[in-house]
């Protein structure tokens, strides 16, 4: 029996007004699969993980996640396929400031309805900040910070995983031990995981590595 | 000076971009100063106005006479006095005036007063010039069968210049000791020049005979020989007795001080405006200056000092202020010329209603203008002060990683409540010996009232976590979660989010607690003070401006007519009381037939003090008792002229007396009479019998009078219905300067409320990718409305009370001498303070619709 991916985008499409960001994308990702997209610099890395988690309208394609067709669906339904499935960890960290480290990584748990304090503390031991809950963000270095984002990300147990040049704002040293940690709990996790980046080196230690330029018009199952 | 032009250039290099990038809000906030300073400027320069043309209108009445020859109250002036005065060495001119009111039918043929001055036209020209007639002849001002009326008497009957041949105008008068009615007819001749309200000239003659008072004069103006020192010809002077010779009253003096209180209330009100409006400034700053959090931080690390940047936020608060004073003088101008033209200006009294005060620029005005001007300024630094120290103070590198730095001060918890206590301290301290500039200003009281509101302000915060501790039980959620903790995190933001509209609604609440208790407080005194049905007075004046006595045979036509059930007799006049200064205007007495249980006290009443004498009971108002510092229980002497047998009399009460700020008492009317000797009656309170209509019953009355045209009767229900539109008439201005106080606070609330979404897009975008939906987003800042504006809602409404409590028992009994009870109008009060909280909450959600676009997705790849 073939497994069904976990998600297939065809022929995606995306312009602001008259510039063409991307065309012809084709994207097949299976469950628990580590993908690596690479491209230069505003090459609309980030605009295409927007639009495969349904929070950017597409000009033309399809994209399917966990055999739901997001065209198909409305804002409340894709907002609840993103709680249910997906994490995000982005390169500039985006935690709330005024939130405590512990209630920054409740909060998924808390959108579905279902807070769980122990599965927030194992998540914080996970990536290290055990000790460090009921500090705030502006007490943290950027390497805790993001940090913080990995175990918000993987809290509620997500199918997919979007991160967004996750170590763009780390040095070298924190941003290859960020990037373990995150390949590790993806993998602990049994998440997949589309990794953005412009590194080589990051883009290496990924089950797959893409280029989006190649990606547009070839499928890359 | 080179610092000052890098910080210009800085200006319009780096600041004004980012200020044209947020229009509106800064719009708003000139907008907010132009309005503050516009309505406080109107005000002054209305005041002014009318301050200055009743000056000059009493300069034109008063001529410019070097020296007053006047007798002591209680003794005739006579001709003979007159001249044996003008013919003193040194005396030039010497011009004999007589004044008083007089009757006459207007163009519908309703009766109305006119003041008549009897002058002697040949000598007032010298001194009075500005009231003469042009006349054909000088002997034409001879004429004693000649009248000349103002502009505003010959409105008043129809007439304009050129008058016709044959006019005639027929006066009718009182004398002012016997009531006796003259009735003269006049021909209208040439118009006085005189631009004062309603007012007439008649030879000297005339005038004697028309009030009855022949071979009498109220003063006689004198002009010395130049050369002459005044002082020095005065000393010298052996007058007769009772007689004094002293430099002419300063009126327009007389009148600052007598609306004193009014204009400075008035006054403090309009300023109110500005106060809001420098929170509105104050929102508005700092949130721009938040916004631009990350620029500061990069300007910071390019090298720009702390106090540059300080020097760079209040730069643009300094632009704000000059663009909005400049705005604010104008349109101040154009409200007060506006004002002028549609209302007048009366300075709070009725006396002064008449004139029509206008509006000319001249250098004098200048400084005026650059104190309210100055005071936009002023308002627009200390507004920009707190977001400029923030901006010195900041983490540079911590903000530049994205992390935001908190903009509260951080003041210590202890600081709102210590400052309501303060407050509630100031207000309670006694009313000091103020010098006479400042007399009548409750200095003390307003300012209770400032640090009451900072105080509520400073408590907002503390207000805010402990609604949040309330919210605790609640189940927990994302929202309530972020809800709670950012409104923790940002309770200081929270405070200067609602700070105008904090201020607005307080000041509102205790304008309309106290506007509503006056009213509630007049109603039950109008109850008291009108018992009887029906109230009958002469139309004419008499002594001292009051109404002149009642024919004794009218007053027994109307007991014998059957068509009243019962008669209450009062008679009224002025009255000389011990302690009594010089400048005091004399305090009127009531004396009737008085039953204690009806009176309007303001307090309790006292026994008569022990001791051999038998004292008259008599009732002061709050005005006498707070001038002449007398209390129930005291004893004073009641006298009919300064020379005159004095009555000893005990204060007995204090009464509440909202129709005169110079004092009156009541006494009863047989002990005035057994004094006086004085038979006169002034006016008749009528009880009718039940079910009997009080307007034909008043017909027949008038019917009852030789001259039914010198009647005044009024049914109690007119008497009340037109006291309380006059006093909504007065306070309707202080409702229109709440309104645009309390729409400012508004503005403010949604300036900050919309900054403030604006400047969570990000936050909102990470939101959105965690799976909020837009509502979801849109509902937690519905959520965070509710709750800051609930807290304002109920601060505003608290302090409000607190405030209220301190204008009535405070504010008004220094500045006014009266008292009220504090009576709550609970639907309007639920009705504003809902208002004002439905329209935040709404304010909130519609800029945060603004907000959750497509942006916010986009915002969160926004790399600073």
């Amino acid at each position: 029996m073939t497994e069904l991916p976990l998600l297939l985008a065809r022929g995606l499409s995306k312009s602001y007004g008259h510039t063409p960001v991307f065309s012809g994308i084709d994207l097949l990702l299976r469950r628990g699969e580590l993908v690596a997209l690479l491209g230069e610099s505003g090459s609309g890395k980030s605009t295409l993980l927007n639009c495969l988690a349904g929070l950017d309208e597409l000009d033309s394609g399809s994209v399917q996640l966990l055999g739901q067709q997001l065209e198909g669906l409305n804002e409340g339904e894709r907002a609840l396929l993103r709680r249910q499935q997906l994490g995000f960890v982005f390169q500039a960290f985006h935690v709330l400031p005024y939130l405590s480290v512990r209630d920054n990584v409740a909060l998924p748990l808390l959108l579905l309805g279902r807070p769980d304090a122990e599965r927030v503390q194992a998540m914080l031991e996970a990536v290290g900040l055990g000790s460090l809950g009921e500090r705030l963000p502006r007490q943290l270095s950027g390497g805790q910070l993001q940090r913080v984002a990995i175990a918000r990300a993987l809290v509620h147990k997500p199918a997919l995983v979007l991160a967004d040049e996750p170590t763009g704002n780390l040095d070298s040293r924190s941003a290859s031990a960020v990037l373990d940690l995150l390949l590790a709990q993806v993998r602990e996790q049994g998440a997949a995981c589309l990794l953005v980046t412009h590194s080589e080196r990051a883009a290496e230690r990924a089950d797959r590595c893409l280029r989006l330029e190649d990606l547009m018009g070839s499928p890359s199952a | 000076m080179r610092h000052a032009m890098r910080l210009f250039v800085w200006l319009r290099a780096l600041s004004w971009p980012a200020l044209r990038h947020q229009a509106g809000r800064q719009a708003l906030a000139v907008l907010a100063i132009a309005l503050g300073v516009a309505l406080s400027y109107g005000v002054h320069l209305l005041n002014g106005a009318a301050l200055a043309e009743f000056g000059s209108a009493a300069a034109s009445l008063n001529g410019q006479p070097d020296l007053v020859l006047r007798s002591q109250p209680g003794t005739p002036l006579r001709e003979a006095d007159y001249a044996a005065i003008a013919n003193l060495d040194g005396v030039d001119h010497a011009s004999p005036v007589l004044q008083g009111q007089a009757q006459a039918l207007d163009a519908q043929g309703r009766p109305f007063n006119l003041t008549v001055l009897g002058l002697d036209l040949l000598q007032a020209g010298a001194i009075q010039p500005d009231l003469l007639p042009r006349l054909a002849s000088p002997l034409d001002g001879l004429d004693p069968g000649r009248i000349h009326l103002n502009a505003a008497a010959l409105r008043r009957l129809g007439l304009s210049e050129p008058i016709p041949q044959g006019q005639v105008l027929r006066l009718r008068a009182a004398a002012p000791d016997s009531g006796a009615v003259q009735s003269l007819s006049f021909q209208v001749a040439a118009a006085s020049p005189d631009g004062g309200p309603p007012r007439a000239i008649l030879d000297i003659a005339a005038a004697q005979a028309l009030f009855g008072r022949l071979g009498q004069l109220d003063r006689v103006d004198l002009r010395l020989a130049p050369g002459l020192s005044l002082e020095e010809w005065r000393a010298a002077q052996r007058l007769g007795p009772g007689l004094t010779l002293s430099p002419p009253p300063d009126e327009g003096a007389r009148l600052g001080r007598l609306t004193q209180a009014y204009r400075v209330n008035l006054g403090v009100l309009s300023l109110m405006a500005l106060f809001t409006g420098s929170f509105l400034v104050f929102a508005v700053l700092s949130l721009s200056v938040a916004q631009r959090l990350p620029q500061w931080a990069l300007l910071g690390v390019l090298g720009m000092s702390a106090r540059e940047r300080m020097a760079l936020v209040l730069m643009e608060g300094l632009a704000l202020g000059l663009l909005g004073s400049a705005l604010g003088l104008l349109l101040g101008w154009q409200l007060a010329r506006l004002g002028l033209q549609l209302l007048g200006s009366d300075l709070g009294l009725a006396a002064v209603s008449g004139m029509r005060p206008t509006l000319r620029f001249s250098a004098e005005q200048l400084p005026a203008a650059a104190v309210f001007g100055g005071l936009g300024l002023a308002v627009s630094l200390l507004s920009a002060w707190f977001p400029a120290r923030s901006v010195q103070g900041m983490p540079v590198a911590q903000v530049l990683k994205g992390l935001g730095q908190r903009l509260d001060g951080g003041a210590p918890v202890w600081l709102g409540p210590g400052l309501l206590a303060l407050g509630g301290l100031l207000a309670l301290l006694p009313s000091p010996s103020w010098p006479a500039w400042l007399a009548g200003v409750p200095v003390a009281a307003y300012a209770a009232m400032l640090a009451m509101l900072a105080g509520g302000m400073a408590c907002v915060p503390l207000l805010l976590r402990l609604s949040l501790r309330a919210l605790a039980w609640l189940r927990p959620s994302a929202g309530l979660l972020l809800m709670r903790e950012r409104a923790r995190d940002q309770a200081g933001e929270a405070s200067r989010a609602l700070a105008g509209v904090l201020v607005a609604l307080s000041l509102s609440v205790a304008m309309l607690v106290m506007v509503g208790s006056f009213r509630d407080s007049l109603s039950q005194w109008l109850s008291q003070m009108l018992p009887a049905d029906l109230y009958l007075r002469s139309a004419l004046r008499g002594e001292g401006g009051h109404q002149a006595p009642l024919p004794p045979e009218l007053i027994e036509a109307v007991r014998q007519s059957g068509q009243v059930q019962r008669l209450s007799l009062q008679r009224s006049r002025d009255v000389w009381i011990d302690g009594l200064a010089p400048e005091q205007e004399l305090p009127a007495l009531q004396a009737r037939e008085l039953r204690e249980q009806d009176l309007p006290l303001a307090g309790p009443l006292a026994a008569p003090p022990a001791g051999p004498q038998d004292l008259t009971p008599i009732y002061i108002s709050e005005a006498l008792r707070d001038s002449l510092r007398l209390q129930p229980g005291q004893r004073s002497q009641l006298r009919m002229s300064p020379q005159g047998p004095a009555l000893p009399v005990f204060v007995r009460g204090v009464w509440r007396d909202y129709a005169r700020q110079s004092g009156a008492l009541l006494m009863p009317l047989a002990a005035y009479q057994a004094w006086s000797g004085d038979r006169r009656i002034t006016e008749l309170y009528l009880w009718l019998p039940p079910g009997a209509d009080a307007s034909s019953r008043s017909e027949a009355l008038r019917a009852l009078a030789a001259a039914p045209q010198d009647l005044e009767i009024a049914a109690v229900g007119e008497l009340r219905s037109l006291s309380l539109q006059i006093f909504d008439r007065s306070f309707a201005v202080t409702v229109w300067l709440q309104a645009v106080a309390l729409a400012i606070g508004l503005f403010g609330i949604a300036a900050a409320q919309s900054a403030q979404a604006l400047a969570r897009r990000r936050e909102f975008g990470l939101l959105l990718h965690l799976g909020f939906r837009r509502a979801d987003v849109l509902r937690l800042l519905g959520l965070e409305s509710l709750l800051l504006c609930g807290v304002g809602a109920l601060a505003g409404l608290g302090l409000g009370l607190g405030l209220s409590a301190v204008l009535i028992w405070v504010v008004n009994p220094q500045s006014f001498h009266w008292s009220m009870d504090m009576s709550l109008p609970i639907a309007r009060l639920a009705a504003l303070v809902a208002a004002v909280f439905v329209a935040g909450v709404l304010a909130a959600v519609l800029a945060g619709r603004q907000a959750i676009g497509q942006q916010a997705v986009q915002a969160v790849k926004e790399d600073w």
